[in-house]
């Protein structure tokens, strides 16, 4: 059973009169495991598509399955506690709470959890420890770099140890080179940790370090291949 | 979400924005400080009158015609008379009877040379001047037996009385005039607090008998106060009091007294209501500065709330539950309104206590500072209620939100 099977997904709008189709009748599946990356042009639908594939919103027509069930038979409590403990969640715009510090922002999710609270000291320390900030870890976030603060976030999505890492336009504020740490993260966590992420850019060069490319143009899918020559990036960043 | 960890995002998230947090709850502040003070201002007041009346001593009751306090009509009412005193005095018919005091309690002009001043004028005897009232006299000597038995037209004077006719001259010898009437001043009051709730410094006493005789007209008293050998003896005085007059005024069994009893309980008890009733309506006005207050939360949570969308929806998206983010504001407003409570609580103890300093230099020496500890659960209590009412909208909003929506709001 593939933890993603999407079958003729499609989302449109509604705005008053007008209505503006975003995907128009997708159909994937991605197994456990994978790294994939979801590319397009701007407005190709495929932050939509990570938005449905996340359960932040709701398709209009069409299937999606995730580990089997629907959007719809989960009630809002059970969607809340998926978000929480089965996907993690990286931003361009690092969504990080600026005045709390690395510890606390990376906590957060921890907050809404059924995970006990004597763990969560542990498991903050560890997953900042993988994304390398242990430094900072009492530092407020408004005061880090971009890079550091994308790496927060990463850590935040980790700390839940969810199965899915949604990571959307993950490279999108940050130079290149502090790009490729983010990068270069990511495939360390699903080389040695077996995360499955799903990658959303519009850059080719950053959805080459993916395993797989879906290619969105104009809401539906114009290609869906193996990436044939994978990027790996190698900061140096990671022991 | 664990009550612990919402309490302390609530509380991180007000220390974010002091300033506005402290504007906020300000008029909650007040509001409370007013309630605090107004109850503890009642509650002084209270314990002053109460004070001055227990003055007269648990033991004494007071008879008066008519069929309760609240009978206007009885001031013209003529059913005390002298047979009645004589009956209550027969040791047969009120065992427990240690004294017995008719009076009368009437206002005329008064009048020495040019000065005129109207007062109030007691017709009373001995016992009750030295015992009931335990009053002192400063200059000349009180009226005695034989004054009462002749009808003689002399009185004792309150201090302010004597100020007002005589100034700093001599009084003690001098005639006043009362309706057409001489009267020799025999002594001068002592000044003193009021006792009884009379003002025993703008008072002319007299004999009741040349009261009556001059004054009103009449043989009738509108009071007797009687005095229990005990205070345990009260009740049994009150009974047998009744019985006496009852058939010594030939009331029939079925029908209703023409005469009441009033026991120390029973003033307290009225001037407990008189004062509940005042401090309650006073509260009521000061409450609705509450609901003011908590209308001005509503509002700057709606902004917090619109301000913090991102933030709510982050949250959501980590894994929040509606509920969650619900509590969190909820939380926050009540706290907010509840530390509010709090400090108007301080603010209003510290502001009553210098109003009852003050009170107690200028108005009465007695004036003495009480803290309202039902004020101050009313004041928190009804805080954290404001809070929980007007942050229920805001943080309901909060809950609504769509992650999405609230990610891509910048």
């Amino acid at each position: 059973m593939s933890l993603f099977a999407v079958h003729n997904l499609e989302k449109t709008f509604f705005d008053g009169e007008v209505e503006t189709a975003v995907l128009k009748g997708l159909t994937f599946s991605i197994d456990a495991g994978e790294f994939v990356s979801i590319m397009g042009p701007s407005g190709s639908g495929k932050s939509t598509l990570l938005h449905i594939l996340g359960f932040l919103s709701d398709h209009t027509r069409g299937e999606y399955y995730f580990n089997g069930k629907s959007f719809e038979e989960h009630t809002d409590d059970e969607i809340a506690e998926i978000r929480n403990s089965e996907m993690g969640f990286v931003f361009q715009s690092f969504n990080l709470l600026a005045r709390q510090t690395v510890f606390e922002n990376v906590q957060l999710p921890l907050l809404y959890s059924r995970r006990p609270a004597h763990e969560w000291k542990a498991r903050v320390e560890a997953v900042v420890d993988i994304v390398g900030l242990t430094h900072r870890l009492t530092y407020e976030t408004g005061k880090l770099s971009g890079g550091e603060k994308q790496r927060t976030a990463i850590a935040r999505a980790l700390v839940n140890e969810p199965q899915v890492i949604f990571a959307d336009e993950p490279t999108g504020n940050l130079d290149s080179k502090t790009g490729q740490i983010v990068m270069e993260t990511l495939q360390h966590l699903h080389r040695e940790y077996g995360h499955t992420i799903i990658l959303i850019t519009h850059e080719t060069f950053t959805a080459e370090h993916a395993d797989r490319m879906i290619y969105l143009v104009d809401g539906r899918i114009e290609r869906d291949s193996p990436v044939k020559k994978k990027r790996v990036a190698q900061a140096g960043f990671l022991k | 979400m664990k009550i612990t960890h919402v309490i302390l995002t609530a509380l991180r998230a007000l220390r974010l924005q002091r300033t506005r947090s402290a504007l906020t709850v300000l008029g909650i502040v007040i509001g409370v400080m007013a309630i605090i003070l107004i109850m503890s201002l009642g509650q002084g007041a209270q314990q002053l009158i109460l004070d001055q009346v227990s003055g007269l001593g648990a033991e004494t009751i007071t008879l008066r015609p008519g069929n309760g306090a609240t009978d206007f009509s009885a001031i013209f009412a003529q059913s005390l008379t002298r047979a009645d005193v004589a009956a209550l005095e027969r040791k047969q018919n009120v065992p427990n009877l240690a004294l017995i005091a008719p009076s009368l309690v009437m206002t005329d002009q008064v009048s020495y040379r040019d000065e005129v001043i109207r007062t109030m004028l007691w017709g009373g005897s001995v016992e009750f001047l030295a015992e009931i009232l335990d009053l002192k006299i400063t200059a000349g000597e009180f009226f005695t037996d034989i004054d009462i038995d002749g009808m003689a037209r002399v009185v004792v004077i309150g201090a302010q009385v004597k100020e007002d006719l005589f100034g700093s001259e001599q009084a003690i010898g001098e005639h006043i005039q009362i309706k057409d009437q001489r009267f020799r001043v025999l002594g001068v009051l002592a000044r003193r607090p009021n006792v009884g709730g009379f003002n025993i410094n703008d008072l002319v006493l007299m004999p009741y008998t040349s009261a009556q005789t001059y004054i009103t007209g009449s043989d009738y008293y509108n009071e007797i106060m009687m005095r229990a050998d005990s205070v345990e003896a009260v009740p049994k005085l009150v009974y047998d009091v009744t019985r006496t007059l009852r058939e010594s005024h030939d009331i029939r069994f079925g029908d209703d007294d023409d005469f009441y009893i009033q026991t120390q309980d029973d003033v307290i008890e009225n001037i407990e209501t008189i004062v509940n009733v005042f401090t309650a309506f006073l509260v009521a006005v000061v409450a609705i500065s509450l609901v003011v207050g908590g209308v001005g939360i509503m509002n700057i949570m709606l902004v917090s709330v619109s301000e913090r969308t991102k933030e709510i929806g982050l949250r959501k998206a980590l894994g929040a539950r509606r509920r969650d983010i619900l509590r969190q504001f909820l939380t926050e407003a009540t706290i907010l309104t509840g530390l509010g409570g709090v400090v108007g609580i301080l603010a209003g103890t510290a502001l009553s206590f210098i109003a009852a300093l003050i009170l107690a230099e200028t108005v009465a020496t007695e004036w003495a500072f009480s803290f309202p500890v039902l004020g101050a659960v009313l004041g928190v209590g009804v805080s954290v209620v404001v809070g929980l009412i007007f942050g229920l909208y805001p943080a309901y909003k909060a809950s609504r939100k769509s992650p999405i929506e609230a990610l891509r709001y910048e």
